[in-house]
């Protein structure tokens, strides 16, 4: 939890610094919330032998962690998909985009279509490939 | 489905007759962690691994684990002993 804090801190003053005017305070902050991010990386994740245990094949895990991997993974793709979705919104959104009729200067935007086209990929695609390899018998 | 909770032994077995939990591990493929997690009572084995650790401690699965909390081992050996001799 500590190294999202510290990657989030690294990435405000990142962007302060790149939208603004670098100063020797932000230049120092970024650094080391940069190093924070590293070195608690490394603690919490390389030391304990997690980053390992991920980045095994399924051959060399037991039962038990390919449980652990498959439930990571599951929460990960949920995550990851809800945070994919709501940057793309905001990016297609903020480019002067009149949200009541989903339009930009009266087309439809492709932007937009491609988020949908994600959303839809979101929910579809993994009942798709459950669908494509379980011999499913009525 | 919630799973419902397994009882085992395997914890008390491996102390008695003196092993390590790296060393059962290795012996019936599993990540030493794994070992802990079972002997917590905190994972539930494959019908698979349960068999193979009956296999290694040449004893039967049902009195490694079981559905309902399980007596101490010297009262059930007695048991079993009075069963016979009665």
């Amino acid at each position: 939890m500590a190294m999202y804090f510290f990657v989030a801190a690294f990435l405000i003053f990142f962007l302060i610094g790149e939208y603004g005017s670098w100063t020797i305070v932000l230049i120092s902050g970024a650094v080391v919330f940069l190093a924070l991010s590293v070195a608690s990386f490394y603690m919490a994740i390389v030391v304990p032998g997690i980053w390992k245990l991920y980045r095994s094949k399924p051959l060399e895990l037991d039962e038990r962690e390919m449980g652990v991997i498959l439930n990571a993974t599951r929460a990960s793709y949920t995550i990851f998909g809800v945070v994919s979705l709501v940057l793309l919104f905001s990016i297609v959104l903020s480019v002067r985009y009149d949200v009541l009729t989903l339009t930009h200067r009266g087309h439809f935007s492709l932007g937009l279509a491609l988020v949908m086209f994600l959303d839809f990929l979101i929910a579809v695609l993994p009942p798709s490939i459950i669908a494509w390899k379980e011999k499913i018998v009525r | 489905m919630k799973q419902r909770k397994l009882y085992n032994r395997i914890g008390t077995i491996r102390r008695e007759r003196g092993i390590s939990r790296k060393e059962l591990a290795e012996r019936i493929g599993v990540n030493y962690q794994t070992v802990g997690y079972l002997e917590r009572e905190e994972y539930n084995p494959s019908l698979d691994l349960a068999f193979r650790i009956a296999e290694f401690f040449h004893l039967p699965v049902d009195f490694i684990f079981s559905p309902e909390p399980q007596k101490p081992m010297s009262e059930e050996l007695a048991n079993l002993k009075g069963g016979r001799n009665g």
